[in-house]
């Protein structure tokens, strides 16, 4: 039981981290500020789910096998809060940058006619990151 | 005064939980001295917390949190779909997304609800939530799936029931 529980834990912690890679590609192919912060909350979302609730898991495998519990359990509901304060935290601040960059002009369609007046901030963005695909 | 000794006791907790000696065998981490010293620093934060709440309109009951029972679930699933969805776009050769703003309508009553439902939709990739006024939320949505998905209105209606409304409680979300 422990030994399952503990593979299992493993499995998600990597899916977890492949989330977050994935979110790392997207945030390299998507175009403009705006969908570049969609692929960065795949890994903020998913990616730290898995990963923690995997941890949980590998976690609650030790107490299988080892019968003492108090370090296990402290561990989890450390665990546990961490993910609540990540999913409270992580939305408020993109939603942070979001608003900040919409306020300030960052133009919302990805498609936007190049050399346009209104896009020079776009054009800054992008400059930075290498043209957009 | 009743409802600030629940929050005093949870703060506490919550210090135990993260000071985290009693794991050690004989912890004597748990002496007197750093009990009181755990206990007076909650003590000022809810002192500060107090003086907060005064000027604070929007008084939402502590029970409200049970609401996520059944809403954070829900809320987990909707974003586990939508990691996958975004997932597969962003992995995609053709990489095929429609970025586009939704401006969807709220029946919610408190700031807290708002809050909720804000951070919800921006915590599920494929949609951001870029404002809220007047009864409106103006999203940015990645791809006409995940617009689509936010236009029929699910999200509204999940929180307008974790909010509760005041007297009726089991009417369920008006349409």
């Amino acid at each position: 039981m422990g030994e399952a529980l503990e593979w299992i834990g493993g499995m998600m912690a990597i899916a977890g981290s492949l989330f977050c890679v994935i979110g790392g590609i997207g945030m390299l192919r998507l175009p403009d500020f705006f969908s570049r912060t969609h692929a960065a909350s795949i890994g903020d979302s998913l990616g730290a789910a898995l990963v923690l609730l995997g941890l949980v898991v590998y976690e609650s495998a030790q107490w299988f096998q080892t019968q003492e519990s108090g370090g296990s359990v402290s561990v989890i509901i450390k665990l546990l809060l961490l993910l609540g304060f990540i999913y409270v935290v992580s939305p408020t601040a993109t939603h942070a940058l979001a608003k900040a960059a919409f306020a300030g002009g960052v133009r919302v369609d990805s498609v936007a006619a190049p050399g346009s007046a209104s896009d020079e901030a776009q054009s800054n963005l992008d400059g930075q990151e290498g043209s957009p695909r | 005064m009743k409802k600030s000794t629940v929050v005093l006791v949870l703060l506490f907790a919550a210090w135990l939980v993260w000071s985290g000696g009693y794991s050690i065998p004989g912890a004597d981490h748990f002496h007197g001295l750093v009990l009181a010293l755990g206990l007076a620093s909650c003590v000022i934060v809810l002192a500060l917390h107090a003086r907060m709440e005064r000027q604070h309109s929007d008084r939402t009951s502590y029970l409200r949190v049970l609401g996520f029972i059944t809403y954070g679930p829900w809320l987990f699933w909707q974003i586990v779909l939508s990691n996958l969805q975004i997932a597969r776009v962003v992995l995609s050769p053709k990489l095929p997304i429609h970025p586009q703003l939704v401006r969807i309508r709220a029946n919610l009553r408190t700031d807290f609800g708002w809050t909720v439902l804000a951070n919800s939709i921006t915590l599920t990739p494929g949609t951001l939530t870029l404002d809220v006024r007047n009864g409106f939320a103006l999203i940015h949505a990645l791809t006409d799936e995940t617009a689509a998905d936010i236009r029929s209105g699910t999200f509204p209606d999940k929180v307008a029931q974790l909010e509760g409304s005041p007297r009726t409680e089991a009417e369920g979300p008006t349409a």
